[in-house]
């Protein structure tokens, strides 16, 4: 403890008095804490615990059961329909009919373009009309030699024809029919030609595609 | 709960003379111990199992009883320890118990500091250190309370052979 003989001494002396005084005080007579008080202290503590218990369980689920009870429905329900994307099967004809769909599309709407310009036409004649079509009517007047500026010409405004077959009229789908067959694309031609049937059923075709 | 059981059954006796000698009322000790014990349970979560749960329960006992006598007249109970203080009857001659009678009301009579050292060194069973650190005093410090404590209580002892309690 210390190094100091005389506090040496001085501690144990005290160390002495106060175990006597402690052998005195727990000896007979010593007082308890009656029975009555331990029961209460016991109560006590065991309701508070109990308490501390279901204040945890009410804190618990009103902060976090509700949340997490949110977020599994929300990722069940998005895992479902990713999973659901995944497995969806490709049964034959449903990609054609998907296809069958989309080229439908424009064709309504090309009906609807093909009446509007009818009725433009029949009331008034613009001239930008006629220029539009000057260039396709002139078409078949070339000879089945072309050169390959010509040919990447042809290819652009048949893009072009692609690109306004919306609104194309049957006499302007007529005269592209031809230009094909002038310039041998019979694949493009019969391809066109379907097209054509399909929105004209009964408009007439001339000679040279009836083949 | 069975700890806190065993802890109880460890420390109940200890801690109920503490407030007892502190107080000097059966019935405002009674509260107090058991205020004390509640504290403890509700404070559980603060204990750090490094230092020692005697310390730590006594200082939380000490500091219930402060707040006592922060409340109340600190010297209500020393008056009320003279008039409730059982006397030995004639039919008890043991010696013992007529020296712990006078001791505890030599206790009593202590300056409240050198009482609080003395008390938590007989009764709680804690050392310098612990004394030191419950009551907020340097080590130093506790011990020479408790050196003056024992001096006055010896002088007090020897001057009351013969006397009654009341004479304190």
């Amino acid at each position: 403890m210390t190094s100091d003989p005389g506090k040496q001494k001085a501690n144990d002396k005290l160390e002495r008095d106060l175990e006597e005084f402690r052998a005195v005080l727990s000896g007979p007579g010593c007082p308890e804490p009656p029975d009555l008080l331990n029961q209460a202290v016991l109560n006590a503590a065991r309701r508070e615990l109990d308490a501390s218990g279901k204040r945890w369980l009410r804190r618990f689920p009103i902060r976090w059961m509700g949340a997490f009870a949110t977020a599994s429905v929300i990722i069940l329900a998005l895992g479902l329909i990713v999973q659901q994307e995944q497995e969806s099967p490709s049964l034959p004809g449903m990609e054609e009919d998907r296809l069958k769909l989309k080229s439908e599309a424009p064709l309504v709407e090309s009906k609807d373009a093909v009446e509007k310009q009818l009725m433009s036409k029949s009331i008034d004649r613009d001239d930008s009309a006629v220029q539009r079509a000057a260039p396709m009517a002139a078409a078949p007047a070339k000879t089945a030699e072309f050169s390959a500026e010509e040919v990447a010409d042809d290819n652009a405004l048949l893009e072009q024809g692609d690109a306004m077959e919306g609104a194309r009229s049957p006499e302007e789908w007529i005269d592209l029919m031809l230009e094909l067959k002038s310039s041998n694309q019979l694949n493009r031609l019969s391809t066109e030609l379907e097209a054509f049937r399909s929105v004209y059923p009964d408009h007439p075709l001339p000679n040279e595609l009836r083949d | 709960m069975e700890a806190f059981e065993h802890l109880y059954e460890r420390h109940r006796t200890g801690l109920y003379r503490y407030v007892l000698r502190k107080t000097g009322h059966t019935a405002t000790a009674n509260d107090l111990f058991q205020g004390a014990w509640e504290k403890v349970v509700r404070a559980r979560a603060q204990y750090k199992p490094s230092t020692p749960f005697r310390a730590w329960l006594y200082r939380i006992a000490y500091n219930h009883v402060v707040d006592y006598f922060r409340r109340v007249q600190p010297t209500a109970g020393v008056l009320e320890e003279r008039l409730e203080s059982p006397e030995p009857g004639p039919d008890v001659q043991a010696a013992l118990v007529a020296r712990a009678h006078r001791l505890r009301m030599a206790i009593g009579q202590l300056p409240e500091k050198q009482k609080d050292a003395l008390l938590l060194k007989l009764e709680g069973g804690l050392d310098t250190g612990e004394i030191a650190a419950v009551t907020g005093v340097n080590h130093e410090t506790a011990k020479s309370r408790l050196r003056y404590a024992t001096g006055k209580l010896k002088e007090m002892l020897k001057d009351d052979s013969t006397d009654t309690p009341d004479d304190f």
